[in-house]
């Protein structure tokens, strides 16, 4: 069903070059001139491109791969990338794949795939035409197709059926109902947590003026409190910024969700660190850090 | 709780879906239906919810089109619909009218300030010792009554400053009805510090209700 179980879609990559995935074919021992080694793992460059080995198993050949003292990335399908260091192997998003994944957290929408429907969408609408521009362009990257784009009572929106892209989206716990987002933490290294996060903000996140226009406040507003309990500890992990979390306060009213709001508390190293596609925050983003220069 | 539409689903089933859930839902022990879009407006991150009634299910599609139309520019999270048995209740007997609330927000902050020192005394030492005023940051929430011909329209919004919530009210008032006044919500029950940062004359403190934080302790 789908795009298949994530157990056969996780080795279809990571063994992605190999002739079978029975896990025997020894490697050459005139593999090519040796590049690089990260703990098990080594890479040497032949005429076919990068051959990945560990031990004497062939992990895989690639044609493309980044190597630097601390890593070795290989490029895989569909916006995926391998990542060997010496703790080991792990599949990572692309740059396009993390902010796709956090435009769809924000902004975006998985529609379908219950049983007995046929339609599996993937749609992103938003009062900022780059938001829908920068999500068209994404999913065109990491899955080749380009997204219809209209208008919906003058907000702009892009959309497409894609059953491969609906469930690869969802594999990795993209948004598929309504407050149900998840950062995906486990496929994002540091430049992929930055771009999720600026994306997840362009959408979802506001910079406004406080104190009479003395100061600046930046924080992220959503229904999902798990969610921006993942972002909170990101943002402090990755990148050592320090945020804080508080429930809106609401009137009970019939039908309406508790909301959560977390201002983010570093905001200069933010606007450094991360930031924002959207216009209106790029521009008070830039006081921000105009205000550190003068200080 | 039904929510009946969500952001991305496209607007024309918003008020679609509200008429379809009301017809069939509706039994003959309905009094009244409410209609409430949830939303926030993005470049100053406040949040609102906007709420019409109907007293019958052929007017919910009416009502759902007048809220949505007053949303729109906004992201609209989501769109529920509530019936019950009895009229929900709306108005309540203290309202204030515009001029009246900086004065009413004033107070509502110097009640959290007194409870917060009261409470947290490692707080009153740095304010006694530094002699640095304290300043709060509490979210107001404010509602907006309004009165159309239709039906009353309750615009609640959430901000920690007046001089941002009280205009963003009264644009989606504007397109709704008329004001008939406006009620803050000042019960401060036991506030607890979750943020404290300072600078040469000030303590800044992030307050919320204790049993707003996650644990409750």
């Amino acid at each position: 069903m789908g795009a298949g179980s994530r157990v056969r879609q996780y080795e279809q990559r990571f063994y992605q070059g190999e002739p079978s995935l029975s896990n025997t074919r020894e490697a050459c021992p005139e593999g090519g001139r040796r590049v690089a080694e990260f703990g098990e793992y080594r890479v040497s460059e032949g005429a076919d491109g990068y051959q990945l080995t560990r031990g004497d198993r062939v992990v895989g050949i690639f044609q493309d791969a980044s190597i630097d003292s601390n890593r070795a990335v290989f490029k895989l399908s569909r916006g995926m990338l391998l990542e060997v260091t010496d703790d080991g192997a792990r599949e990572i998003f692309t740059k396009q794949k993390a902010g796709l994944h956090g435009l769809t957290a924000s902004d975006g929408s998985l529609y379908g795939g219950q049983p007995g429907r046929s339609s599996h969408n993937i749609r992103l609408e938003s009062e900022s035409p780059e938001l829908v521009d920068l999500y068209s362009r994404y999913f065109e990257d990491v899955y080749g197709r380009k997204m219809h784009r209209d208008l919906d009572r003058g907000y702009p929106r892009v959309m497409i059926g894609d059953k491969m892209a609906f469930y690869d989206l969802k594999n990795y716990g993209a948004k598929t109902g309504p407050y149900t987002w998840t950062v995906p933490r486990a496929y994002l290294d540091r430049e992929g947590a930055a771009e999720w996060l600026k994306c997840f903000f362009s959408g979802d996140g506001t910079v406004k003026l406080v104190c009479g226009g003395k100061d600046y406040d930046i924080a992220f507003d959503s229904t999902c409190r798990e969610g921006l309990e993942q972002i909170q500890a990101l943002l402090l992990d990755e990148f050592g910024i320090r945020s804080t979390l508080k429930p809106r306060p609401r009137k009970t009213r019939p039908g309406r969700r508790p909301g959560y709001n977390l201002r983010v508390r570093d905001e200069v190293e933010f606007a450094e660190e991360i930031g924002s596609y959207k216009e209106e925050h790029i521009e008070r983003l830039e006081k921000i850090l105009k205000k550190k220069e003068r200080r | 709780m039904p929510v009946v539409w969500e952001w991305g689903s496209g607007f024309d089933l918003l008020a679609e879906n509200c008429e379809k859930y009301a017809f069939a839902a509706w039994r003959d022990n309905i009094a009244e239906g409410a209609i409430l879009i949830d939303g926030i407006e993005r470049n100053e991150g406040v949040t609102f919810s906007i709420t019409g009634y109907a007293k019958s299910p052929d007017l919910t599609r009416d009502v759902a089109s007048r809220l949505l139309s007053a949303a729109l520019g906004t992201k609209i999270r989501y769109c529920s619909v509530e019936l019950a048995e009895q009229e929900f209740p709306k108005q309540t007997d203290v309202m204030y009218e515009e001029e009246q609330l900086a004065k009413r927000v004033e107070l509502l902050l110097q009640k959290v300030s007194s409870k917060l020192l009261e409470a947290d005394e490692s707080l009153r030492n740095r304010v006694r010792q530094t002699g640095k005023q304290l300043e709060v940051d509490w979210a107001l929430s404010l509602t907006c009554y309004v009165m159309s011909p239709e039906t009353p329209y309750l615009i609640d919004c959430e901000d920690s400053v007046l001089s941002v919530v009280l205009p963003f009210s009264k644009k989606l008032a504007s397109k709704l009805g008329e004001v008939a006044g406006y009620t803050l919500y000042d019960k401060v029950d036991e506030p607890i510090a979750i943020d404290v940062e300072e600078d040469e004359s000030h303590i800044y403190v992030t307050a919320i209700e204790r049993s707003e934080s996650k644990s409750g302790n």
